[in-house]
């Protein structure tokens, strides 16, 4: 008699059987964990030691020469189209592979953005309006190039490349003011 | 698939992302086998299961400070574990590959159920289905997708996805009749 496919898909969806890796997945991921925690460290240190030898004078160089670089970057997005996006992407495919990545990934820079601009105001407050001062047109300067591509992915919001180039932007940015809120963080204890 | 027990999973959630590998390695035991299960159907190898948890765990471990509580994190999870797994699969077998029947038995090797011959039985049946006809069936009937959802998930036409289901069908019937 043949089984109808009501039945048969019945059978799967109460199948039970399950798989396991075996334990040298674990240990392989600990592993990759380990060795990548290893070089940020190592990155890490070496960031905060430039950045403590500079002292005030060039506090806000390491966040102005790389905020320079996100600019030109896309800003050439908006400027050249397509080839801009192709540069601003480069490797990047893994980056707001979704929609809803992209969400996520937008909120975090939003996240970020508040956290410095408070930052500023607390520097303000504290005597020093010309660092802050220096600190907030760099954030505007930034969040003018972003909304450019912004315009643009949202009048093409099907386009892949626009997409993960607005996450690659969300990306680099966040992780850029959040090591700036950090750094800042330290020379201001 | 039965899901895992979410209770907890944001305390862990949050001392993962503050660095703490122990609770990170919690997270791994509950989620690990959900993930593995996936990864084994939808490409038919221990090997390629393998690469994809360790990938997709990884990436939990970079991406978890991405995690907004919005949702469920088994949902979060599957979502990328599908795309690492999917991804995955494009490169490495092509929509007719059917396994042998030794590789079939390898994968079944590492199969748990409760001592249960007619759960292997099926299992074996499923496993050997050409690739994409065992992808639609376990994305279809077993995970839930329509097809419009398949058609985009692993890039076919809806009509495609419908013959595949539809000839998953007629191969189980027939191993299950036997």
């Amino acid at each position: 008699m043949k089984i109808p496919d009501e039945e048969i898909d019945q059978i799967y969806q109460n199948h039970t059987v399950s798989y396991t890796p075996g334990e040298e997945v674990w240990q392989r991921i600990a592993h990759n964990i380990q060795t990548n925690e290893q070089s940020d460290q190592l990155r890490n240190t070496r960031k905060r030691a430039l950045f403590m030898n500079h002292a005030k004078l060039n506090r806000y160089l390491h966040y102005a020469v790389r905020t320079a670089v996100l600019f030109l970057a896309v800003s050439g997005a908006v400027y050249w189209g397509h080839a801009g996006i192709t540069a601003l992407i480069s490797g990047r495919s893994e980056l707001a592979a979704t929609a809803t990545e992209l969400k996520i990934a937008e909120k975090q820079y939003k996240k970020a953005k508040i956290q410095l601009v408070r930052y500023a105001e607390k520097l303000k407050r504290s005597g020093d309006a010309e660092g802050a001062q220096a600190l907030l047109e760099n954030i505007r300067s930034i969040d003018y190039a972003v909304e450019g591509l912004e315009t643009m992915y949202r009048q093409d919001s099907g386009n892949n490349e626009l997409r993960i180039a607005m996450g690659t932007v969300y990306y680099e940015q966040t992780e850029l003011l959040l090591s700036t809120s950090a750094l800042i963080g330290e020379v201001t204890r | 698939m039965s899901l895992p027990v979410e209770e907890g999973i944001e305390d862990l959630i949050h001392k993962a992302i503050s660095g703490e590998r122990n609770a990170f390695h919690t997270i791994y035991n509950r989620y690990a086998s959900m993930v593995y299960t996936l990864a084994v159907r939808l490409t038919g190898s221990t090997e390629h299961a393998d690469d994809a948890v360790q990938e997709v765990f990884l990436r939990v471990w970079n991406k978890l400070g991405t995690f907004g509580f919005k949702s469920k994190f088994s949902t979060w999870l599957y979502r990328l574990a599908l795309n690492v797994v999917l991804r995955k699969k494009n490169k490495i077998i092509s929509e007719e590959t059917a396994y042998s029947d030794t590789d079939v038995e390898l994968v079944l090797a590492r199969a748990e159920c409760s001592e249960n011959t007619t759960a292997i039985d099926l299992e074996r049946a499923l496993l050997k289905l050409p690739a994409l006809q065992r992808q639609v069936f376990v994305l279809f009937v077993m995970e839930g997708f329509s097809h419009s959802e398949i058609m985009e998930i692993i890039g076919i036409s809806e009509a495609a996805s419908k013959t595949s289901l539809s000839r998953a069908r007629e191969n189980l019937r027939k191993e299950l009749s036997k």
